[in-house]
């Protein structure tokens, strides 16, 4: 509808390292989705959230007031937002290498500045760069992408106007493109003779979006060197 | 004087998880019931000489939050059980009206009963439940849910067994609408025979279950 | 309070086994446990069982304003219980992340995959619309609760009616089921939830993990289809790394279960249409195949005689013994007749008394209401001959059969009341 083809993603524009605070963060642009992500940790934590084994990862995630297209009254603590708070827990619990740290907490927070359709991935995309920046070891960047289908042709990265209830759509995050699936995520009802075109179509999507994470995240590597020396 | 006493079904140790539960249904109305402990409990809920008990009726629908029968089988039950042989500890006993068809109290005060049976919780005596509605001026046992839409007045009493004469005697009771003495002692005279019939069906189906050495 | 955590041993043992393709049940890995539905006699309500997990589902409507953004459409309600009955560290009212995220599932399911017509249950456009109200129980965990879940939740859906109404100029007519029949809910299709478990990084695949298995998985995929060959919902529920390949594997396996399943929900709900239709009065959860014989034990229904304070306590003892035998199941007919025919009932009470020998006054009211109770038992002989045909499997013929142990006393009298009764059912 914007004039892209059906298997072109939008435009991805990052910042890494905007807030001095916190260990990691980024600000990610996929075309108008804008969303702001700041990683925390790892460090001591709560009490009542230490596992012995390995570290705990807790993640908010909130959409602005003025995100939407109507005005939201509670940003967090709603069920949309515990529940995309809880996947993205679960994700990156796969993704980073938890067993290095044990008994401590990584925080992660998560905040959309303007929503235009494929929220969830964007926070990934984001989430991933923070915790490169963080420089937590990971398996991999994790990349992320939202896919719909429309008559059996899949298209990719949809905007806030596409995603309507009619039509179907998967989001799936892998790591550094390759075959490994960290989040699947469905909404609204897939046939299932298309759901082999979406996944295919989903993976390399993902795969094309790790190669611009990875590079935006070598070069702001490159360009911290001379700082850390 | 007299009534009728529906045909009464349990089904002891049904659940998987639970330490003692029990399906009971009295006519068409059915409760399960369970009862797990005693178990260990937040040190802020703790109480240094007695069990905490935990009782929650819940219906099918709406929100379970209070429900009125809540405080009658815990006042029953702490008559009942000796709460001083387990400090520091609870018991959490769920009930669930699955289906309502009259008489739900006296079905919970029953199912409470079994299941705590069912889990081997020492008690001082056993105890029943009985609903006695008046139509009309008569005095019905067990009413059914439209003999208890028509009814003017309504009494749920829990019966216990006295220790030395193990005879019936009063342990709670819940009554609405206005009712004469007269009345009152009549219902007690029909809830002790009740009582002692369901009083017996415990025993009965209580041996079974333990007939074999293996349950 | 806490649970027992489990073993290292136990853990291993299950893994291994696991491994080799065995299961603690004697399943096998990609074998689904017994699925056992019941509705029950009010409309929708259902009990799902698959193995040791019990859920009960019930359904209820009532009239409220629509949101303003849809105004419209119905609004549907999904509330999840995790009571301690199920699994004793949960709390009384207190939902966990467990209960967020099964609650999160359902709505996911039953709401988002818009299995329900939420458009036929506006009245009036932005005034008043339906609110369906889903309260989920969960009584046993087992393993599963999200298929159990959601497969009471569909049935109970599809038991479901809710009231007629017709609009005034200037209010709503809620009518009783007596005045007008309720109407069922309009349901598009049936989503039908499976649960997964993956081991040993995807590669080996658990179908319908119990709980202890659970435990030891690396994680669990949750794939909701339906018979139309639709994927309705996927979900991972723990953090997995798997490929696509495996995801569509599950999918499969998801697709061939769901439409098994959604035959045997049709197969209940007009099991219990063509039930009610004979105005047979549903005992619904009342009767339960006893998984063990000796935890079960069930007693007739029986004559209490109190003592009264009055002297004439010999005569009582005798007439208690002839009706000791008496089953009493509560009459169907009554309860599906108008309520306004109640003085038609009354009328029939009156007559009886008339065939009965002198006693006290007080004895005789009360023992002709079983007289009249025992009279349609009596009467409903050959229908229920009939239904047990169509019950086949759902184990509801012992109550049945009970009920027609009936000692006769005056069969001339009895007869006459017979067609009387029989009289008045046929209208």
């Amino acid at each position: 509808m914007d004039g892209r083809r059906p298997s072109q993603i939008r435009n991805i524009n990052t910042r890494l390292g905007l807030n001095r605070n916190a260990e990691g963060s980024c600000y990610i642009e996929h075309g108008n989705t804008k969303v702001l992500c700041a990683v925390y940790g790892p460090y001591e934590g709560k009490a009542s959230k230490r596992l012995e084994n390995r570290c705990s990862i807790v993640c908010q995630y909130s959409a602005t007031t003025f995100s939407g297209l109507e005005r939201k009254n509670r940003p967090r603590g709603d069920r949309k937002s515990t529940e995309i708070s809880r996947l993205l827990e679960k994700a990156f619990e796969s993704v980073i290498l938890t067993d290095s740290f044990p008994r401590s907490q990584i925080d992660i927070f998560c905040e959309v500045i303007q929503g235009d359709g494929s929220n969830l991935a964007a926070c990934i995309n984001a989430i991933s760069l923070a915790l490169a920046d963080a420089g937590i070891p990971m398996k991999g960047i994790a990349s992320a992408v939202t896919c719909g289908v429309i008559e059996g042709k899949p298209i990719v990265d949809l905007t806030s106007r596409e995603e309507t209830d009619l039509l179907p759509r998967v989001t799936l995050a892998t790591i550094s493109g390759r075959d490994e699936v960290v989040l699947v995520e469905l909404q609204n009802r897939l046939h299932i003779d298309h759901l082999n075109t979406v996944m295919e179509t989903a993976k390399s999507t993902c795969a094309d979006v790790y190669e611009c994470l990875a590079v935006v995240a070598q070069q702001h590597i490159r360009a911290c060197a001379p700082i850390l020396g | 004087m007299s009534g009728r006493l529906r045909e009464m079904r349990c089904e002891l140790a049904y659940l998987k998880n639970a330490d003692g539960s029990v399906c009971f249904s009295q006519g068409a109305t059915c409760i399960w019931a369970s009862c797990s402990g005693p178990g260990d409990i937040h040190r802020a809920r703790a109480n240094d000489e007695k069990m905490v008990l935990d009782v929650s009726f819940r219906a099918n629908t709406g929100d379970n939050k209070f429900h009125p029968l809540n405080n009658i089988i815990t006042s029953t039950l702490e008559k009942v059980i000796n709460l001083q042989l387990f400090p520091h500890t609870t018991q959490v006993i769920t009930l669930h009206g699955i289906q309502d068809d009259g008489s739900i109290g006296a079905a919970a005060l029953n199912a409470t009963c079994f299941a705590l049976l069912d889990n081997g919780l020492p008690f001082d005596t056993i105890f029943c439940g009985v609903t006695i509605v008046r139509i009309n001026g008569e005095l019905i046992i067990d009413p059914t849910a439209k003999q208890e839409s028509q009814s003017d007045a309504k009494i749920l009493l829990a019966v216990c067994r006295n220790r030395t004469t193990s005879a019936p005697e009063i342990c709670a009771s819940d009554t609405i609408g206005d009712l004469t003495i007269d009345e009152l002692e009549n219902a007690w005279l029909l809830a002790k025979q009740t009582a002692l019939s369901i009083f017996e069906f415990y025993r009965v189906s209580l041996e079974r279950k333990h007939s074999t050495d293996f349950c | 309070m806490r649970t027992q955590p489990l073993t290292i041993c136990e853990k291993t043992l299950i893994v291994e086994s696991l491994r080799a393709g065995k299961r603690l049940d004697f399943r096998s890995r990609e074998e689904f446990r017994n699925v056992k539905l019941i509705v029950g006699s009010e409309i929708g309500t259902a009990i799902c069982s698959i193995g040791q997990t019990k859920v009960i589902c019930a359904v209820s409507a009532e009239i409220t304003e629509p949101s303003s953004m849809r105004p419209q459409k119905g609004v549907i309600n999904i509330d999840v219980d995790l009571s301690p009955m199920a699994n004793y560290s949960h709390e009384h009212d207190r939902m966990g992340q467990k209960g967020m995220e099964l609650t999160r599932l359902l709505e996911l399911i039953i709401r988002d995959s818009r299995c329900i017509d939420v458009e036929s249950l506006c009245i009036r456009a932005g005034k008043e619309v339906w609110k369906i109200k889903v309260d989920v129980r969960i009584l046993d965990e087992d393993g599963s609760i999200l298929d159990c879940a959601c497969l009471a939740a569909i049935t109970a859906l599809q038991h479901f009616k809710r009231p007629n109404v017709t609009l005034e100029p200037h209010h709503t007519l809620v009518y009783s089921e007596y005045e007008k029949s309720p109407i069922p809910l309009n349901i598009y299709h049936m989503p039908i939830c499976t649960t997964i478990g993956l081991l040993d990084k995807g590669s080996t695949i658990i179908i319908d993990p119990t709980e202890k298995e659970s435990e030891c998985l690396d994680g669990t995929i949750v794939v909701a289809c339906n018979k139309r060959k639709e994927v309705c919902a996927l979900h991972q529920s723990t953090n997995l790394i798997l490929t696509t390949k495996q995801i569509e594997n599950c999918v499969k396996l998801a697709m061939s279960r769901a439409e098994e399943l959604s035959s045997v929900v049709i197969d209940v709900i007009r099991q219990d249409q063509r039930e009610r239709s004979a105005f047979k009065r549903p005992s619904g959860f009342a009767i339960t195949s006893p998984a063990i014989i000796l935890n079960e034990n069930r007693v007739v229904a029986q004559q209490i005689r109190a003592p009264i304070k009055m002297e004439i306590e010999q005569e009582e003892i005798e007439e208690e013994e002839s009706e000791k035998q008496r089953q009493a199941y509560q009459s169907s007919v009554i309860m599906n007749e108008n309520p306004l025919r109640s003085d038609g009932v009354k009328q029939e009470e009156i007559d009886e008394e008339q065939m009965i020998d002198e006693q006290l006054a007080n004895i005789q009211q009360s023992v002709n209401r079983v007289e009249l109770d025992n009279k349609q038992s009596l009467d409903r002989h050959g229908e229920i001959q009939e239904v047990d045909d169509l019950l086949a499997g759902l184990g509801d013929d012992d109550e049945e059969e009970e009920s027609t142990v009936v000692t006769l006393g005056d069969t001339v009298d009895e007869e006459d009341e017979i067609v009387l009764v029989a009289k008045k059912k046929r209208f």
